[in-house]
């Protein structure tokens, strides 16, 4: 009975597809969402799965970020048709204004659309970020809660062990 | 400060290649520090896998390295030279256009100008401070000192770096022959080598080489790496020497066949051997037009040299001796290159465009005590470790 019923999931599966496309495609202006629905199925056929379970997990993006991608895909088309080179004092002014969540969010969506560009323009900016910052600054702006690994914390035979592995760290 | 608001995914929920797709971008000092922001952190910076990708990611944006030596006026004796000097090393990115600030100082006691060694595009420098040799590693400032070698002629040092294994090579030549009775030498090379680990620790001697062949030359005036080979040209040598750093196997190379630059490139100063785009390319600087011309090795097995720039270095100046050459790549289809010229300067040249820029401060004064040195830096995730 599942087995008849394929072709039935996977062409309303299509339909739904090209409903999100032509939404979408027409607002991101390149086919960034066809590429990552296609690897989706691709992997879920691959893993042996069949069409009528498939479901297209889109990336939890917020309206904010999904916006701000959108204006950077925007801006980048532009550009490359008119001129064929990318502006990269665009790009320093578009990544400069944005605060660290937001920036969080840039990065993953880049990773998660496969857009090279704007993964590469979060992930230089963040590590600017660290620039010239001492660790707890880091952990601050981060806000990363693990255990820091320094002389004053919980195991302090570990740091020590730390910082005689790594005495170039220290220097 | 900046920090974190709610509602966001925080960066230690990132996955181990998205953050390392972040920390590999960062300077090595920076990452030691950042090692104790927490475990995770320091069990990724610490994966040879990351360290790797790192390594792969620096060989693609190389820097200007500018290495000053400056003495303090005060400190100048006038029959033996300066005591005390500084070494101010500073590193400059080429895209930006902006010096960065001091990279880093070190002072040195001592009155040897010439056992100073910058090897092209290491990263490691060698000098003398009083009678020990050290080596520093630019990245993690690190300074070890060097085993002492067994033989007092100095013919020249060259230095390699292997991706693969993350090893540098240091190769010093020396005259067997000379001793006591024969303050000259005989002419001939003989080669020992030291070999760097990532992490150390540093050997406590060289390693003499045997199957150097027969060479009758002297000093070892300008090399160059391609791929896994050191590429070296000497004073009366007639042809060019190669040297695979994996192997350690020696090999003749011819000069380019053109009849100028063959018979003469033995004795001339005016030939350098310089790694561009990839290949080896040997420089001629011919001093009558000011013209420096380019013959590039296609076919390293039938040793195919083609002709590939022509360089005007009219508006350089008339009087000027070439050091060395370095390519650094700005776009795909463009680059620039380092050109060294004797007396603490060098020039930009840009493929494209023909144009020349200079680097380095300009008020600085060359003379006896103080100079600059120019060179490519990569930001290498090596160790160096003591002796």
């Amino acid at each position: 009975m599942e087995k008849q019923q394929t072709p039935f999931g996977f062409h309303k599966l299509i339909f739904i597809l090209l409903i999100l496309l032509s939404v979408s495609m027409s607002a991101l202006g390149r086919d960034i969402l066809s590429d990552i629905i296609e690897l989706k199925i691709e992997s879920h056929i691959a893993s042996g799965g069949n069409f009528d379970s498939v479901t297209v997990e889109l990336p939890n993006l917020t309206g904010k970020t999904l916006a701000k991608v959108i204006e950077y895909c925007k801006k980048h088309e532009e550009s490359s048709e008119k001129t064929g080179e990318l502006s990269e004092k665009w790009d320093g002014e578009f990544i400069g204004g944005v605060e660290v969540g937001m920036l969080m969010d840039l990065f993953l969506a880049g990773y998660e659309l496969k857009i090279k560009g704007l993964n590469d323009l979060a992930a230089s900016r963040i590590g600017g970020m660290m620039l010239g910052k001492t660790p707890e600054e880091i952990r601050v702006i981060f806000d990363i809660k693990e255990d820091p690994l320094c002389k004053k914390s919980k195991s302090p035979k570990e740091g020590e062990r730390f910082a005689r592995d790594n005495p170039w760290a220290f220097q | 400060m900046e920090r974190l608001e709610e509602g966001h995914e925080g960066i230690q929920c990132l996955s181990v290649d998205l953050l390392s797709n972040i920390l590999a971008r960062l300077p090595v000092r920076l990452l030691g520090q950042l090692m104790s922001v927490s475990k995770p952190w320091l069990a990724l910076i610490s994966d040879p896998h990351f360290r790797k990708l790192h390594r792969y990611r620096a060989i693609k944006s190389p820097k200007l390295l500018i290495v000053k030596q400056a003495t303090p006026t005060d400190r100048i004796s006038s029959d033996w030279g300066p005591l005390h000097r500084s070494l101010h090393m500073y590193t400059m990115d080429v895209s930006n256009k902006d010096v960065c600030g001091t990279y880093y100082t070190k002072g040195i006691t001592g009155r040897h100008y010439n056992g100073f060694y910058m090897f092209p595009s290491t990263n490691l420098v060698c000098y003398r401070n009083g009678v020990w040799e050290y080596v520093c590693n630019l990245v993690t400032k690190e300074v070890s000192s060097l085993p002492r070698s067994s033989f007092r002629s100095r013919r020249g040092r060259v230095c390699g770096y292997i991706l693969a294994t993350n090893e540098y090579k240091i190769v010093s030549f020396f005259d067997p022959d000379m001793d006591l009775y024969h303050p000259k030498g005989g002419g001939k090379l003989g080669c020992e080598i030291l070999t760097l680990r990532d992490g150390g620790p540093v050997p406590c001697s060289w390693r003499q080489v045997e199957d150097l062949p027969q060479l009758a030359a002297l000093m070892c005036r300008s090399s160059a790496q391609v791929n896994g080979s050191m590429y070296m040209i000497f004073y009366r040598g007639n042809t060019i020497l190669s040297f695979e750093l994996e192997n350690e196997k020696f090999k003749n190379l011819g000069y380019p066949q053109d009849g100028h630059t063959r018979h003469r490139a033995g004795n001339e100063e005016n030939v350098i051997l310089a790694e561009l785009e990839g290949f080896l390319c040997l420089g001629y600087y011919w001093k009558q037009f000011s013209v420096m011309t380019i013959s590039m090795l296609a076919d390293l097995e039938r040793e195919i040299w083609v002709k590939k720039y022509s360089i005007s270095l009219y508006e350089i100046g008339k009087e000027i001796m070439i050091l060395g050459l370095s390519y650094l790549p700005l776009t795909n289809e463009n680059g620039e290159i380092l050109i060294k010229l004797f007396g603490s300067r060098a020039v930009l040249y840009n493929i494209k465009d023909k144009s020349f820029r200079r680097v380095g401060d300009p008020s600085f004064v060359y003379d006896h005590y103080n100079y600059e040195k120019f060179d490519l830096y990569f930001e290498r995730f090596f160790i160096l470790g003591k002796q």
